[in-house]
């Protein structure tokens, strides 16, 4: 096992090397010069030598592959620069900024992964029923319907209205619930959507029929034969929709004032950050990369028949 | 409401003495000397003497220029051509200046000259810990982009405030701000562009919420590329200009939170506003000019503006307002909605003929507006390529600049405010009122001239 991490690992540098390449083009392609942006900040306006002073200090002087590679080889050793915009480290951003994004991003991921699994059952145990039609009606409007503006529905509803849950702010109690459910319910949505599918396609195999006929229980032939073959396909979209819910956040977290990654990452994009913008990139592609990996180890517990391969795939 | 500058600004952009009780300047205005009040503390108990204003011009010194959230710390912009700060005695300060700089008390007012407990200072130019200072509220706690927490400062020497703690929150998303209050976990939604006229409007007719709104410096400018066609053809500008009814647009889409536009320099202020620099409405003499100029002819105009402004202005409405309002004189807008960074970059660039440009008047000096706004070498001439050049104006500036007679740099002013209206190279729409709003669970709220809401008049109810 330990080798197969460190071989995924390995193979996720590539992947992080083109995603901060690619930031750090497009952000450069964008029109706006980042030191004329981080000293108009205000409204103020500075003198060209003030600003070429500037841009000499951000480095900007240089060409884009000498400031890609030298960002590059502070990353490598750990120092992801100075942002533009407030001079301070963008280690230290991140350091104080991560922990409310993992926060809300992992009771969004559990949130959306308990109730998907759980009502996609339910729906599945009672397929063609009203419950069942009702619910997946339900279930395609809120897949479609993106997270920005389920939270503004949800605050004016629970908020404004029945004055039930905080609408801004930060902390471990009510108010992690709006941010949560405005992030967790799209991916909760299209789970419950496979699941329901997954666990029907399952119900009429062959496999499943020769357990009942063993006369096991329905309780253990929804367990043991339905359920945890068909939770394969559910814990890799639930993998790849934790993208979903990362890049979900960026604007939520700023509507619910959750002072996590994304508001700083929307004010580095406006200002053209790079720093900022490169370190976001890297961190959240970490963490994808990290609950994918979490995902591909959890097939070895679902499923006894698939060994890890060092090929960097699993199967 | 935490620091105090040496020099504060009234709510007519005047400077009167705050950390410094007076002020005169030597017969050559090189030399400002500066009498401290006695007796001051900071809220730590360690007095407020001329060492400490030493030190803290020191650090501005050192850390300029330096991009900061609300200003740009650049000591050349409040300083002028600053070479010393000396301590005299224990309640004296002068400032060696390199050139005249007769508005110095005005350059340097408010943030140009807060003053902090220096032993808080860390080495990186930021605090140790939470700073400290003077005013009638300290600070004591505070984590970015979240909040801000005061406390009422005791032993303050003025009127204590009458609540004893103040929790600032940042909320950055203007809905989220509305419903907060709405939703009774914010007392108050105020500053800059916290509300927008439409959101005030409709908050108007809650129950339990009182809506209100303070003039403040900060004006609403439509500037002219003057360097190329259609508006290098000062008839096309003042034709722009009194085809604009002005009153119209403050009622419909402001919904009354401004002033009409008035002059260049913001009515607000009743030292240096002259009503000769007020535009007419006169769409049938616009139409004349506009015909002389071009015939039958149409020509094309591009319109940038800065979609994420929207956030606190109706800048797209106004852009559409003008845009219809300029169609009957034969210019044709065509309107360019921009995310903020490309809008500067499009800017910079020349590739416009008429933008928005909003300025805040934050230190009252009209040097500061016609440096900038107006000189041929000044920021939205040059640099921003609005590329007007009068160079008369240009010597009423500079002369403007350096008189030290009240009364006659009063009158080059007023003069440049007349020769504004003729030339036409930027319009004044409308000199904003900040609308905020509040619940019944409190009152006296209310926000300055240089935009920061009043604490120390705020009192709870029951």
């Amino acid at each position: 096992v330990i080798w197969y991490l460190a071989a995924r690992l390995l193979a996720a540098v590539p992947t992080l090397l083109a995603l901060t390449l690619v930031a750090f083009v497009l952000t450069t392609a964008a029109r706006g010069d980042p030191a004329l942006l981080a000293l108009q900040q205000a409204g103020d306006d500075p003198s060209p030598q003030t600003l070429a002073a500037y841009r000499q200090k951000l480095g900007l002087d240089q060409p884009l592959p000498v400031r890609y590679a030298r960002w590059l080889a502070g990353a490598v050793r750990g120092d992801l620069g100075r942002s533009y915009l407030s001079q301070r480290p963008v280690g230290a951003i991140v350091q104080e900024r991560i922990g409310a994004t993992l926060i809300l991003g992992t009771s969004a991921l559990l949130v959306s992964s308990v109730a998907g699994v759980a009502l996609g059952t339910v729906f599945a145990l009672r397929h063609d029923t009203v419950i069942d039609h009702a619910g997946r009606l339900a279930t395609l409007v809120l897949a479609s319907v993106p997270s920005f503006w389920l939270a503004i529905g949800l605050i004016v509803l629970f908020g404004e209205k029945l004055r039930m849950l905080p609408v801004a702010g930060y902390g471990l109690d009510l108010r992690l619930v709006m941010p949560t459910a405005a992030l967790a319910v799209g991916p909760a949505a299209s789970l419950m959507r496979l699941t329901r599918a997954r666990m029907l396609e399952q119900m009429a195999q062959d496999h499943v029929r020769t357990a009942r006929a063993k006369g096991l229980g329905e309780a253990a032939v929804g367990w043991r034969h339905i359920l945890r073959t068909a939770a394969i396909p559910i814990a890799s979209l639930l993998g790849l929709r934790f993208g979903h819910i990362l890049a979900g956040a960026v604007i939520v977290e700023s509507i619910f004032a959750w002072p996590g990654m994304g508001t700083v990452v929307l004010t580095a994009i406006s200002g053209r950050d790079l720093p900022v913008i490169g370190g976001y990139v890297l961190v959240a592609g970490l963490l994808f990369i990290g609950v994918n990996l979490l995902v591909d180890l959890s097939y070895v517990a679902l499923d006894p028949r698939i060994r890890l391969g060092v090929r960097g795939t699993a199967r | 409401m935490v620091w105090e500058p040496l020099v504060g600004l009234d709510d007519a952009l005047a400077p009167v003495p705050a950390l410094a009780e007076s002020w005169q300047f030597s017969a050559d205005g090189t030399v400002w000397t500066f009498k401290l009040r006695p007796g001051v503390r900071f809220s730590d108990g360690t007095p407020f003497d001329a060492d400490v204003v030493v030190t803290n011009l020191e650090r501005y010194v050192r850390l300029s220029p330096r991009p900061a959230a609300f200003f740009t710390l650049d000591v050349s912009g409040g300083y002028g051509k600053l070479i010393e700060v000396k301590k005299v005695d224990p309640l004296t300060v002068t400032f060696h200046l390199g050139e005249p700089a007769p508005a110095m008390p005005s350059t340097m007012s408010n943030f140009f000259s807060a003053m902090f407990q220096p032993a808080g200072f860390a080495d990186d130019g930021g605090f140790k810990g939470m700073p400290v200072a003077t005013g009638p509220f300290k600070m004591v706690d505070w984590q970015r982009e979240q909040y801000v927490a005061l406390e009422r400062n005791d032993d303050y020497r003025g009127p204590k405030p009458h609540v004893r703690r103040v929790r600032l929150r940042t909320i950055p998303d203007g809905n989220a701000r509305v419903s907060a209050l709405l939703a009774g976990e914010v007392d108050a939604v105020g500053e800059l562009g916290a509300l927008l006229p439409a959101q005030a409007q409709q908050l108007k007719n809650q129950p339990g919420i009182t809506v209100g709104a303070d003039p403040i410096s900060i004006t609403q400018y439509l500037a002219f590329n003057c360097s190329k066609p259609p508006f290098d053809d000062v008839r096309l500008r003042r034709a722009v200009a009194l085809a604009t009814d002005l009153n119209g647009l403050v009622r419909d889409l402001l919904f009354g939170y401004a002033t009409p536009g008035k002059s260049l320099l913001s009515p607000f202020s009743k030292q240096w506003f002259s009503p000769k620099g007020t535009p007419s409405y006169d769409p049938a003499e616009a139409r004349r000019l506009a015909s002389e100029a071009l015939g039958a002819r149409t020509v094309a105009a591009v319109f940038p503006f800065s979609i994420s402004a929207g956030q606190s202005r109706p800048s797209k409405a106004i852009a559409e307002l003008l845009q219809s309002q300029l169609r009957p004189l034969g210019i044709e807008v065509t309107l360019q909605a921009l995310e903020n960074a490309a809008l500067t970059d499009v800017t910079n660039r020349g590739e416009w003929n008429l933008r928005f440009q909003q300025q805040g008047w934050a230190n009252g000096d009209p040097d500061f507006i016609f440096a900038n706004f107006v000189a041929s070498t000044g920021r939205d001439q040059a640099r921003q390529r609005g590329g007007y050049r009068n160079p008369l104006v240009d010597d009423l500036i500079s002369q403007a600049k350096s008189e030290r007679d009240e009364k006659r740099r009063f009158a080059l002013y007023e003069r440049l405010q007349e020769l504004s209206v003729q030339d036409m190279p930027t319009l004044a729409l409308y000199h904003e009122h900040a609308p905020y709003a509040y619940r019944d669970t409190l009152t006296g709220f209310r926000q300055r001239v240089t935009y920061q809401p009043t604490l120390d008049t705020i009192k709870l109810v029951k």
